[in-house]
């Protein structure tokens, strides 16, 4: 059995962050060229989007690959950890794209533009409303981020059994 | 002295991916959209009728332009009020629209063609019945209208104004406008207008020593006054809630007072029309439990019998089936008691009319039609969410009931907005529902007195009641205030 030594394990770490920067820098580049202005709180948006369809679900699947290796990366690459990353941001990119589903939305927030907002923690909620309300449930980015967790499994075991990546 | 290449502690691993977590976090929320725009919105004419058109008008609070809305949500509810509904409607606006049939209540966010949301609070506009009439009394703020008689025959009417600490007494033509006013020492209940205009008012004597029985002349000149068994120290607490005329011309009233044991009995009174009283009953519970029973309302049959009705914790003519029960006794014109009948129904019930052909109509739970021998012609249960609480019989001798009803106007992302609106219905004879209509604004509306007023036409009824909203003119000091709304149809 071939076990890792530190310096090829913080070398793997040096790659999965850079391989997570490169699907997060796709992600966002996605809002800033491709989504229309003041479609989001980021700063931007071009609107030059010849394939919406397409582009539309690029960014669950980037949110999930970058953030289950920069997390596997955090802690120390090895296949359990790249497990529990793939499975935790998973589970947090569904809980989000569910809670843009209206009933769920409808169930559990006020809407940001309705009469009654004057609620505890009404700053808090009231980023979650907007991304629950005013944002889209798409079952696609649901299929994006399942797509996204299993390419950084896929990713990250290559890189782990290869001890180096050459990117 | 840790090696260079010693793996890193626990707790900083932890630490760092705890970050990630957090930046993960964040990110998902950078996507979220931007906060709505908040604005406010006009709506004018503010009082409309159901068919008519308004402007709305937006604005935003930051001074910028208006965006260009796509489109504009009104919601309305019930959607059956008015005709057609607009429920989740949109309509293509310019910059200013114009829209029929809003109802009183609209809730309104635009949509810009960017997609962002202009969003604005409650906005109301009061949609009039305007082929009724109406009047709102903006100098009596804070008052209700308490109740409303017709002279026999005559096109006067008379609201009797309450507020905590007066009682004014209006005298209205056929088109509503006020012929005269003054206020009485009491606070009134009831009253009835005698041939030629002259009054009998009954209620709760302001002070110890002061009147529950006032008649006076069309002008408020006092005629007699009659303190309806107060002076008897076995009595305490008399209050006199409702006055009737007999058709020879005799006054019945009917109250409670508390007695000597504690508890409070109903009574009724007949005077004679100078204020002679010609005997005087009571109704008390019965069986092995006493219990209060209190007079509401009284009526006179054509031929002379009188109804006292009310409610009671106790039994007046079976067990008690609730926290308290509707009731009514009858005696004939010499003050024998005759039947009585009790029925589930709640503190406050009791309201009670009576037909050409002696037929009783009983305000309880239900709408409850009693023949003149006391046996129930039928019963009419209320709608859903909604109260009965008064009821009167039109010229033509149909039957009109209101019910102070709960209306749920769901509006996006709340739970519902909850108002009170009052539901009309009119009743053939045989108990039958012939039509129903609604009377509400954005806020509560309460329906307070209910008279027929034959000389407008047969089916002419008078409502009198209290608006928190703007139900036929914008309020001028923001409080409740009193109406009267005819209908003759």
């Amino acid at each position: 059995m071939r076990t890792c030594s530190h310096g090829e394990r913080s070398r793997t770490a040096r790659h999965f962050a850079a391989a997570a920067g490169l699907a997060l820098g796709l992600g966002a580049s996605v809002y800033l060229v491709a989504r229309e202005a003041g479609s989001s709180s980021l700063p931007g948006g071009l609107g030059l989007d010849p394939w919406p369809s397409l582009t539309g679900a690029v960014p669950a699947l980037t949110f999930t690959l970058g953030f289950t290796l920069l997390a596997a990366a955090a802690w120390g690459p090895s296949r359990a950890s790249l497990a529990c990353s793939a499975g935790a941001w998973l589970a947090v990119s569904w809980a989000f794209e569910l809670l843009q589903h209206p009933r769920v939305a409808m169930a559990l927030l006020p809407h940001p533009a309705g009469p009654h907002t004057d609620t505890p923690f009404a700053g808090v909620t009231s980023i979650l409303a907007r991304h629950a309300h005013l944002g889209t449930f798409d079952p696609l980015d649901l299929a994006a981020s399942a797509a996204g967790g299993v390419l950084a499994l896929v990713v990250g075991t290559h890189a782990l059994r290869s001890g180096a990546v050459r990117w | 002295m840790r090696a260079l290449h010693e793996p890193r502690p626990r707790r900083w691993r932890a630490a760092a991916v705890a970050l990630v977590g957090l930046a993960g976090i964040a990110a998902l929320l950078a996507t979220s959209p931007p906060p709505p725009a908040r604005g406010w919105l006009e709506i004018a004419p503010q009082a409309v009728c159901a068919q008519d058109e308004v402007t709305l008008t937006w604005h935003l609070y930051d001074g910028s332009d208006a965006p260009a809305p796509r489109d504009v949500r009104i919601i309305s509810d019930p959607a059956d009020a008015f005709d057609p509904p607009l429920d989740d409607s949109v309509l293509t606006v310019g910059s200013g629209t114009r829209v029929s049939s809003v109802r009183a209540t609209a809730y309104v966010t635009m949509r810009s063609d960017a997609g962002a949301f202009a969003a604005f609070d409650v906005t109301g506009v009061t949609v009039m019945l305007c082929d009724e009439l109406g009047r709102q009394f903006p100098d009596a703020s804070d008052a209700r209208v308490e109740a409303l008689a017709v002279e026999p025959g005559g096109a006067t009417l008379v609201a009797v104004l309450r507020s905590t600490g007066w009682s004014r007494v209006v005298r209205l033509d056929p088109e509503l406008g006020v012929l005269g006013e003054f206020r009485l020492p009491l606070r009134i209940r009831g009253l009835v207008v005698e041939p030629g205009g002259a009054m009998v008012a009954v209620g709760s004597p302001l002070g110890p020593n002061d009147a529950a029985i006032l008649a006076v002349d069309a002008e408020g000149n006092e005629r007699w006054r009659d303190r309806a068994g107060a002076d008897d120290p076995a009595a305490t607490l008399v209050t006199v809630a409702a006055v009737a005329l007999d058709p020879d011309g005799d006054l019945v009233v009917a109250g409670s007072a508390r007695t000597a044991d504690g508890f409070v009995e109903a009574f009724v009174r007949r005077y004679a029309s100078d204020g002679t009283l010609r005997w005087e009953r009571r109704v008390a519970a019965e069986g092995p439990d006493a219990a209060d029973v209190r007079g509401a309302a009284v009526a006179v049959a054509p031929d002379g019998t009188v109804g006292v009705s009310g409610w009671t914790a106790g039994e007046v003519a079976a067990p008690v089936t609730g926290v308290a029960d509707a009731f009514l006794v009858t005696f004939d014109r010499a003050g024998v008691r005759a039947w009585a009948h009790q029925a589930p129904g709640r503190i406050d019930a009791g309201s009670l009319a009576v037909d050409a052909d002696g037929r009783w109509l009983l305000v309880a739970d239900e709408l409850i039609a009693l023949e003149p021998d006391g046996t129930v012609a039928w019963t009419l249960a209320a709608p859903a969410a909604a109260l009965l609480t008064h009821v009167a019989v039109t010229a033509s001798g149909s039957v009109v009931s209101v019910y102070r009803q709960v209306v749920t106007i769901d509006l996006p992302g709340t739970a519902g907005s909850t108002f009170l609106d009052i539901l009309l219905r009119r009743v053939d004879r045989a108990g039958v529902v012939t039509r129903a209509w609604r009377v509400g604004s954005h806020r509560d509306e309460r329906g307070q007195a209910l008279t027929a007023w034959p000389w407008l036409g047969p089916e002419a009824m008078v409502l009198g009641g209290v608006t928190d909203g703007d139900l036929l003119v914008p309020r001028e000091r923001g409080q409740p205030e009193p109406f009267v709304l005819v209908s003759l149809d």
